[in-house]
Formats: structure tokens, sequence, C-alpha cells
């Protein structure tokens, strides 16, 4: 069986008054039913341009788009606005991440559910707003028949994220895209909205991309994971690989950088010393090689993303026999790079981390 | 929202009794104003001027004298120095003109604007777009007689398409009169067209950036349908409370100088005489008239903005 979602060797290339801006560069994965996606990466690693070009929310006369993106079999990189528009909110459904600016303001809550149900089924106006009051109780919304009627400013940020969610369940989506949906979210209501995300997800075998700065919420949730940086993938498999054994110098740190379970939880990944490469004016060969501390001679050269682990000749967690492949970017050899990686949890100054602790 | 209502009436009744006292005054100061001498005659004896003044209560202080025309204001009674006619039924008969200009005007130029500022927006950056701006730029700087003469010599003079002037009642001939009130209508509007299709343009450009429309858009709606109810809707917000205050301005004087051009005979024409000939109790009336409703179209405006913005009806 085809994979719900198939994304392969993904371009996207913004024309900016300054200069071609790669923002995706070579992306590919691809998901099935049910199954859940974490993409992390630091600020400006092309995560959200990667989801808005799934649904073909990128798209204008600036953007230069390459590769595929195949939802259900259908080509929808290049498929007519059209077609696209009955993916968007339909097949498809997207979370973003400010809840407080992404409702219209002066429209009621249940009118907005109420559009995108019509959108997309033939339904009368009372009937959608009946689904809509059914899927605002169903997200935890007390007394929805009122709430409904309610606009976003009379809600909380929790709430309004809830509504958000509602409506991207509204037409029976098989996947949804959630763009640091709690990011801007207190830490109690971060939790409580994820719990009600994945179960949600789960009740009704949806799949999900997630996009967060979380590591802990990547572990708790993610079936695989996508490193991203400066618009590449970096390292991409099974989330037990990538936290039992990640392969690239990048992921090492980024994993490393995760705050103290005991300590208040921090909502966006400290930084890891340096900063993110610009995309205008990438470096040249691995986009990490300024701020890698193992870099040599050969990352001058753009490495492959590849499969560095054998999984028949290495059972290591994430080897799973169907041929789920733990892949990198990145020059070093498998043995070196499981050897510096000790190395670097040995000697913590070898990775500069800052704000870990 | 109720609270706020009666707040915002009661202000408007404040302002008016600031406004009244403020009129009443200028008009008592204005130079050859005296009445009772222009009222008496040109060879008025001191006896018929004395009579003249307790007649018209003159000599009565200054407060008395207010409350005086005050009250005549509100009960229609004031009748003017000059041709000792009712004030009022005079404003009626040039009423319907008036309001058939500023009605109509206003809703011309709130059409045009919303088209021209949407097109605009839409187009933004391309030719369509500049020709556009370029004609709305040429517009804000036109003054209106210009527009109106040019109007008037091109399209009556030179070529007979509409009337040289005046006004024909809607209930005599509804083409008459529409054909009486085109060049006017569009004298005044040019203006305002221009104005507020650069306002909404460029509000619009800001909503489209707005995360909320990039929500609407992912939800699957038309191209269509995100701009107008999306952005359009809430790009209005502002254009709505200018086009009130703007509409109360033109009914509150706003059109006398496209009402003298086109020789309607409306209120503002009415006013204009007056001032000519110095004759006080009409200006009052219309000034006074003229300010309830401006004031009054103002609350009604707030009103309406808040009830169009769900995010100030919270505060209000
Ligand atoms: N429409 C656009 N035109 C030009 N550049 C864009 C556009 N959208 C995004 N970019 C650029 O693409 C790069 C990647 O942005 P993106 O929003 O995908 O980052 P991100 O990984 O989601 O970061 P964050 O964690 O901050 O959300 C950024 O440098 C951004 O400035
Ligand atoms: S390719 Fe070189 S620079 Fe890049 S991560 Fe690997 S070792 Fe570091
Ligand atoms: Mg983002």
């Amino acid at each position: 069986m085809a994979p719900l979602l198939e994304v392969e060797h993904l371009r996207v290339r913004f024309r900016t008054d300054a200069g071609a801006l790669q923002a995706v560069d070579d992306v590919s994965f691809s998901l099935s039913d049910g199954k859940v996606l974490a993409i992390v990466g630091e600020s400006g690693s092309g995560k959200s341009v990667t989801a808005l070009t799934l649904m073909g929310l990128t798209r204008s006369a600036n953007t230069e788009l390459e590769g595929a993106v195949r939802f259900d079999g259908a080509d929808l990189l290049h498929a007519p606005e059209r077609d696209l528009r009955r993916v968007r909110g339909g097949g498809m459904a997207m979370i973003f991440q400010n809840p407080m600016t992404a409702l219209n303001p002066v429209q009621r809550v249940g009118a907005q559910i109420v559009e995108q149900i019509r959108a997309h089924d033939r339904v009368s106006r009372s009937e959608a707003w009946k689904r809509a009051v059914t899927l605002l109780r169903r997200v935890g919304i007390t007394r929805p028949e009122v709430r409904a009627r309610a606009y976003p400013h009379e809600f909380s940020g929790g709430m309004r994220q809830r509504v958000m969610i509602a409506a991207a369940l509204s037409c029976s989506p098989r996947l949804i895209v959630a763009d640091e949906p709690t990011t801007a979210l207190d830490v109690t209501t971060q939790s409580q909205i994820m719990d009600e995300l994945e179960q949600l997800c789960r009740e009704s075998t949806v799949a999900l991309i997630l996009i967060t700065h979380d590591i802990g919420l990547v572990a708790r949730m993610a079936d695989d994971v996508l490193v991203m940086y400066g618009g590449r993938a970096l390292e991409h498999a099974p989330a037990d690989a990538v936290f039992a054994d990640p392969l690239h110098p990048y992921t090492w740190a980024l994993l490393r950088s995760v705050p103290r379970l005991d300590g208040d939880r921090v909502e966006r990944l400290p930084t890891i010393g340096g900063s993110p490469p610009s995309l205008l004016h990438p470096p040249s060969g691995c986009h990490f090689r300024p701020r890698c501390p193992h870099s040599f001679g050969r990352c001058t050269e753009v490495p492959p993303l590849r499969a560095s682990v054998d999984p028949e000749a290495d059972g290591h967690p994430g080897a799973e026999p169907e041929g789920e492949r733990h892949l990198d970017r990145c020059w070093l050899g498998l043995d070196d790079k499981r050897r510096l990686r000790r190395l670097d949890e040995e000697a913590p100054a070898l990775v500069r981390t800052d704000g870990a602790a | 929202m109720a609270r706020f209502i009666v707040r915002r009436l009661f202000q408007a009744v404040v302002v008016l009794f600031f406004v009244s006292i403020f009129t009443f005054l200028i008009f008592q100061v204005i130079p050859d104003g005296t009445p009772a001498l222009r009222l008496a005659g040109k060879s008025a004896t001191p006896q018929t001027i004395a009579a003249v003044v307790r007649q018209w209560g003159f000599n009565k202080p200054i407060w008395v004298q207010y409350a005086d025309m005050m009250g005549r204001i509100f009960t229609g009674s004031v009748i003017s120095y000059s041709e000792h006619v009712n004030v009022l039924s005079q404003i009626q008969r040039g009423l319907p003109a008036t309001l058939s200009l500023a009605i109509g005007a206003g809703v011309i130029w709130f059409v045009f604007a919303v088209v021209v500022g949407a097109v605009s927006a839409v187009r933004a950056g391309r030719i369509s777009d500049r020709l556009l701006a370029l004609l709305s730029l040429t517009a804000i700087s036109t003054p209106t007689f210009v527009v109106g003469a040019l109007g008037l010599y091109f399209l009556a003079w030179r070529v007979h398409i509409f009337p040289l002037s005046g006004y024909v009642p809607l209930s005599q001939s509804p083409g008459q009169w529409f054909m009486h009130l085109v060049l006017p209508w569009i004298s005044l509007s040019v203006v305002y067209i221009g104005i507020y299709s650069r306002v909404l343009r460029s509000t619009m450009l800001d909503n489209m950036n707005e995360d909320y429309v990039r929500t609407a858009r992912a939800k699957g709606l038309s191209g269509r349908r995100v701009l107008i109810r999306h952005v359009l809707r809430t790009s209005l917000i502002p254009i709505v409370s200018m086009w009130g205050l703007d509409f109360a301005g033109v009914i509150g004087g706003g059109a006398i100088l496209v009402e003298v051009v086109f020789n309607l005979n409306g209120v503002g024409q009415y006013a204009a005489e007056s001032i000519e000939a110095l004759d006080v109790p009409p200006l009052l009336v219309i000034v006074m008239y003229g300010a309830i409703l401006v004031v009054l179209i103002a609350a009604l405006v707030d009103i309406l903005y808040v009830w169009l913005d769900p995010r100030v009806r919270l505060e209000a």
C-alpha cells in the first residue's frame, strides 16, 4: 500500500529583493495513515515553509517549487488550484502556531468552522452549525452551543487553539499538519492540548505532522523524526533510532540542549552556539560546517542524505525489518560518528551548547 | 452595548449644547448684524426701532434671547429677518434636493471607492494598480468646483447629455431627478473616491498578510471568498467610520458649493444666500440642525463601528 503522503526531493526557492532564498532544499519523507512525523530544527530551518508547501500555500509568482508532493496518490505540487482547495481543510488540515492571530477577529468562531465545513461538504447552514457545535464539544469546550456564537477575543489562548483543532477536524482529514501548535501557550495548557490532539488523531487514525521545538514532545509522540537545518534534512529516521543512536552532529547538539526534565520546561530549544546559516548566502558544502566541531576537508562538498547504518548487520533499535531506514547527511563514517558522539558526551565543551542548564 | 449607546448619545447632547451656545454667540458679534435697524427699515424712527427691539426681544438679557431662540428652533417657529418667512418651511423646501445630493453621492463614493480600492489591492504593483493610483491622486487633488465646472462644460454645455442646472423632485420625474443629479453627485464624490480607495487599498494589503487570511486559505476557501469575507470584511471597518463622518460633513455644509454651482436650491444654497444677506436666523437654524445631524450621525457611526468590530465591543 502506498503511504498517505509522499514528499520527494522537495525544493522551495523564494525570489526576494535581496536575491534567491532556498528555504527548502531537497527534503523527502513519507507518512502512513495514523502515524506521527515530527519535524524539528532551529528557527528559520524551513519547517513552516515545508508544511505550507504541502498545501500549496507558498505558491506565488516569486516562488519556485521542485520535486513532488503526493497525497493519497495525487500530485499536489503542480495540481490546479481548484484541486488543491479540495485538499486544504478537507483531506489535509493545518493548525497554526499562534491561535491569537490565526482566527478572524470579527467572525464568530462557530461561523469560522461552518465556513470550512461548507467549503467542502454540501450541507445546509444549520446542519453545518450543528456539526461545528459537536466538534467544539469534542475538543473540550463547555457549553459549545453558546460559545460557538462568541468571537475569538472572548476565548483564552488554549481555547482558541481548541477551536483551531475543531476546525481542523471538521472535514474528517486524513492528515493534520500542526505547526508549533502550542508554542504560544503556557506550559500546562501545552501538554493538555497535545494530549487531546494526540488522542483525537488516534481515535480517527489521522496522520500528524508535528512541527515543534519541544524534544520531550517528540519523544512522547513521534513515530518518525525529521531534523531540518538550513532548509535541508540532516537526519531522518524512526524516533527510537534518533534518540538511541543519533547520527548527525547537529542532532546530538539538539538532543543535548534539551533542558532538564525536573526544571521548568523551556518553550524554545536552547540555542546551539553560533547561528543558523543564512539561506540567502548559505555556506558551501555541509550547512552545519561553520558550527560543527568535527568538520574536516570533505565537508566543503554537500554531503548526501544516505543510510549509514545497515539494519541487517546492525541490530540497533531503529532498524525495522521492513526497511525503514536511518538517514543522515554527514560525511563522517558510522564508526567515527558513534565515537565522536561518545566523546562529545564525555566532554561537553566540545559541542558549544548555550543556555541548556 | 446598551450602556455604550446611552453614553454615546448623552455625549452627543452635551456636544450639541456647546455648539448651540457657540453659534449663537458668533452670530451675536458679527458686524453689521444689528438686526433691529435692518428689521425696522431704512427710514425708521427711533420709536419704530424701539418697537422692533421690544417685539423681537433684543432688549432682553442675552441668555433669555438664547433660550428664546433655542425654543423657537425646536418648535420650528423661527422667522427670517429679510423676508419675514418661516425658516423651517424654507429649509423643508430645500431638504429633498440636499438629501438627494448627499445620500446619492454618499452611496456612489462608497461603492466606487470599495471597487477601486479592492481592485488596486488585488492588482497591487501591476499596471492597473498604478493607473488607478494616478487617477486617485488626480481626483484627490482636484477641487470639487473644478470637477463640477468641467462636467458642466463638457457634458452639459458642449454635449447636451445632462441638464445645466436645477433640481427636479423625485416624485415629479425620477428620470429627470436622476439626470439633474448625475453631475452634482460626481462632483461631490470624486475626491472621496480618491481618498477612500487609497485607504482601503493599503488596509487590504496589510490585512492580506494577517495570519487569519492564511488560515482562511488553509481551510480550502476560494480566493474570492478569502478576499471578500476575510480581507475586505475587516478592511471595511475604518472606511465605514470615515464614511459616516464625511457624510455628516456633507449634509452639514460640505455640499454648499455643489448646490450653488448646479443651482439645486437645496438647504446649502439657502444658507449661502442667507450669508450674503446677513440674515442670521436661517443661518442659526441651519447650523443647529446641521450640527444635530452631524453629531447624531457621528454617534450612529460609532455605534455601527462597535457593532462591526466585536473587539471594540468588549471594551465599550
Ligand atoms: N514567502 C516568503 N518569502 C521569502 N522568504 C520566506 C517566505 N516564507 C519564509 N521565508 C524564509 O524562509 C526561511 C524559512 O522559514 P520558515 O518559516 O520555514 O522557518 P521555520 O523553520 O518554520 O522557523 P520557526 O521555527 O521560526 O517557525 C526563513 O528564512 C524565512 O525568512
Ligand atoms: S558533514 Fe562535516 S561539517 Fe557537516 S556535520 Fe558532518 S562532519 Fe560536520
Ligand atoms: Mg515556523
